[in-house]
Order: structure tokens, then sequence, then C-alpha cells
């Protein structure tokens, strides 16, 4: 396999220039969702809901 | 059980009613806006020929746009991501307004390049027919991610104050407080949700600063692949980064300043911040002097005719206004005022920082124009003239009161000083920032 040859279609032609843009926006896109998702879930193993620690409206 | 401030009510006041100043504010930005977007209709309908772009000069202060609000939104990830991994706790009060100011500014500047295109349609071309050859297609997947992850560091930093908003704002309205609970994402203030929040924010850090300086390369490299004078040299990817980080950090400035006086947050936005900002800034100018020299000896040093006529047409010619005052507006009057007049005076800081940023402008003007005024093909392209039109006028003033009405808006619904970083005491540990925000100026300076 030319190797070379590869990589120089890769960067002479159009089209794949469009993909590699769409697929690194979506694997960022991924990579965030699951980031944000696991640092959120922290929170409901251990939900305290209690009444004491709740905190004081300021409009109240 | 929420993190421990004892500003909490002051950051949160801003927050809690909007005021008939701010509806009349809002209502002069958006007028500008929708004149900008009148300006951009009649381009959409004319063509690019009404603007003062013509041949050979195809680039004019839509790409001058573009380049110094990517440079401004540097801002945000030079003060959040670079200070946090430096381990500068100091920055804690000034991160979310810096990170802001990136957030609101990248739309503006990736705008521009589709405003410059005349048909916004044909930026599907990039992605039907995009090859990578061309540096279009490195900085639309570095601008792409960079706006991605900004909108991503920024909105994980604030779900906690989120979290507050919902919890102590129970008397805004219902569908304010709908979009507190929806964006808060169910948070809770568990001693756990804050160690992995520190844990991600920490490890994006690192990525992000790479982003910053990927991004004002790439963009540099829109310039330095051409082969054209002025353009054609390896500096001007560290000369363009040095450039946004001094525009970022004097946006900062100005941006705290207004924050402090109009919100009444002299306390949390202490004095000893902008002695902070100060040095830095001091080193920035010194650092973007020195390239600046660095660059233009190099191209002088070659004696190229083509390179020398753009050279003169700065230094003597047409364009020697605008050059000696981009000068004198980013370094000479900054570093003088700096050094003698700024320890301990905001006043002071924001009028350098203004005249930073309006030499920043002018220095992106003055790298773009006068290179396609006298490209390098001379004889076959012909000597070329610009001066911007009406609707690139009406278009820029709209990017700009675009920018000011979104952090406006941003302001009155958004804590814009991050409560949980700047508390004493987070859930399940004890926090106390190096610098809290009662810190004396002496202390931090």
């Amino acid at each position: 396999m030319d190797i070379g040859a590869l990589v120089h279609t890769f960067f002479d032609n159009a089209g794949p220039g469009g993909v590699v843009v769409l697929l690194v926006i979506v694997a960022a896109c991924t990579v965030y969702y699951f980031l944000t998702r696991w640092i959120v879930a922290a929170g409901k193993k251990n939900d305290p809901n209690n009444p004491e620690e709740q905190p004081v409206s300021m409009d109240a | 059980m929420e993190p421990k401030n004892q500003y909490t009510q002051k950051i949160l006041a801003p927050v809690r009613r909007v005021s008939t100043g701010d509806y009349l504010l809002w209502g002069v930005l958006l007028a500008l806006l929708l004149a900008g977007l009148g300006a951009w209709t009649w381009q959409f309908i004319e063509g690019l020929g009404i603007t003062g772009m013509n041949r050979p000069v195809y680039w004019g202060v839509y790409i001058t746009n573009f380049v110094f609000f990517i440079g401004l939104a540097h801002s945000g990830t030079f003060i959040s991501a670079i200070l946090r991994i430096a381990g500068q706790s100091w920055r804690a009060p000034l991160t979310r307004a810096a990170e802001a100011i990136t957030l609101f500014s990248l739309p503006f500047g990736a705008g521009s390049i589709i405003i410059d295109m005349g048909h916004p349609e044909r930026i599907l071309n990039l992605l039907f027919y995009g090859r990578y050859q061309s540096p279009i297609m490195w900085d639309v997947t570095a601008v792409s991610l960079y706006m991605l992850s900004s909108i991503v560091f920024f909105y994980l930093s604030l779900i906690p104050d989120i979290a507050m908003c919902r919890d102590r704002l129970t008397n805004v309205p219902r569908w304010q407080h709908r979009m507190y609970e929806i964006l808060a994402l169910g948070w809770n203030h568990s001693p756990e949700q804050y160690h992995r929040l520190e844990k991600v924010l920490d490890g994006m850090a690192v990525f992000m600063t790479m982003l910053v300086v990927t991004v004002h390369t790439v963009v540099s490299w829109l310039f330095g692949m051409t082969v054209q004078p002025g353009w054609h040299t390896a500096l001007i990817g560290p000369f363009f980064l040095l450039g946004a980080i001094l525009s970022g950090t004097a946006a900062v400035v100005i941006v705290l300043a207004v924050l402090r006086k109009v919100y009444k947050l002299e306390k949390v936005l202490h004095i000893g911040l902008f002695n902070s900002l100060r040095k830095l800034l001091i080193t920035f100018v010194l650092g973007w002097f020195y390239m600046m020299i660095a660059e233009h000896l190099t191209i002088g040093y070659s004696s190229m005719t083509e390179e020398l006529i753009v050279l003169t047409d700065k230094f003597s010619g047409t364009y020697a206004l605008i050059f000696w005052g981009m000068a004198t507006f980013v370094f000479g009057i900054p570093l003088l005022v700096f050094i003698f007049k700024g320890k301990n005076h905001i006043g002071w800081m924001v009028f350098a920082s203004v005249l930073i940023n309006i030499g920043m402008w002018m220095e992106r003007y003055i790298v773009i124009i006068p290179t396609e005024v006298s490209p390098r093909m001379l004889p076959v392209m012909g000597q070329g003239s610009y001066l911007p039109a009406l609707p690139e006028i009406l278009i820029t003033i709209a990017c700009f009161a675009g920018l000011i009405l979104l952090y406006a808006v941003f302001t009155r619904f958004f804590p814009i000083v991050p409560i949980w970083e700047t508390a004493q005491e987070l859930p399940g540990q004890v926090h106390i920032p190096e610098t809290s925000p009662a810190t004396s100026p002496a202390a931090s300076d």
C-alpha cells in the first residue's frame, strides 16, 4: 500500500476535508457530552435532600 | 450544601432585576445590530461590489474584524486556562468575565468570514468540496473546535452557580427559574461533583491552552501561506498570538472596570486584580513590541522589491499615519501609563486598555490592507486602493454592538463572578483562595 499516495490523495482531493471537520466536531461533542454526564452523575449517588441543608432564598 | 461565600448575595444582586436603563441600553444595541443586519441583507442582494473591496483588494475590514474578534476571544482562555495551569488562584474572580468575552466575540469573529463570502451558503462548499491543501480548512477545523470547547469550558464552570440561582432566586419570572432548573442539570453541590468538575476543568485547561496557540497560529497562516509581501514569514504565528493575548487581556480590564462600577462589585473585583493584570499587560506590551521589530526587521533586511513597497507604504507612505498611530496606541502610551500611572488607578488602566484595543484593530488593518493594495505580482494585478464602504462600516459597528449586547444581557441573568470558585469553603473541603476577594491592593502587587 502506497501511504505517500494516500496522503497525497487526502490533501489534493475535494471532499475529505469536510469529512475530517465533521468528524472532529462530532468526536468533540461526544467526549464533552459524556464528561458533562460523568460530572453531574456524581451528585445522583448521594443526593441528601436534607431540609437543613437547603439554601435560604434571597427573594423570600 | 452549597459553597460558602461571604459575597454570594452581592454577586447575585445584579441577576435579580432588569432595570429600565438595561432595556434602554439593549434597545440601542439591538438597533445597531439590526442596522448591521440590514446592511448585510443589502450586500447579499447587491453583491460584494457595494463594499470597498475590489481587484486586487479581496480582503477588507471583514477580515480585519475576523482577526480582531478571534484575538479578543483569547482573553478567556488565557485567564482561565493558562493561569489555571500555572496555579494562579488570584484569577478566580475574573475568570467568568474573561471567558464571556471569549464566548461572545467568537461568533462575530467566525461570522465575519461568512459575511466576507458574500453568500453565506458558500460555507457549505467547505464541507462538500473541502481539501486540506487549503489553510481555510485548517482554520475552520481549529476555530470550530475552539468555539465548541470554549462553550463547554464556560458552561461547566457555570453549572454550580446556575444551581445556586435555581435555589436562591425564587422570585424571578417563571421562565427564568425554569431556565435555571434545566441548565443546572440537577446539580446538588455534592463534594464528588465538585471534585470531578475541578478534575475535568484542569484537564480541559491543558487542551484549551493547546487550542489557543493553534487557533491564532492557524489564523495567521491564512496570511502566511499566501506568498504575499509582509505575510510570508514564519514569525507571523507568534506575532499574531501575542497580539491576541494582549488585546484579550486589555479587554478583560475594560470589562472588569465596567462591571465593578455598574454592579457595585468593588469588594469582589478588588484593585489587586487590576494590579496583577497591569503586570501581565506590561509584559505583553513589551513582548508585542519585540515581535513587531523582529517581523519588520527580517522583512526589511531582505530588501526584496515587493516587500519594500509594502514596508515603505507603512513606514512613510499612505498608511504611515495608521502604522505609527497603532504603534503609539499599542506600545508607547500604554507602556508609560501602566508603569507610571496604572498602579492602583483603574481609570488609567482602562484608558490604556481602550487604546490597546483600538491600536490592535488598527494593527490588524495595517497587516491586511497595504499588502492587498500592493500584491506580489503588482505589474499583473495592478495597484489597488481601498476604503471601507458604508455596509462594511455598519456591519463592523453591528459586530461590536452585538458583542456588548450579548455580554450585557448575560450579566443580568447569570452571575458574572464565579461564586463557587471564589468561595471560602466548598462542600466536603476547605477551599480558601490564596487571593480572597478582600485582598488589599498592596498584597497582590
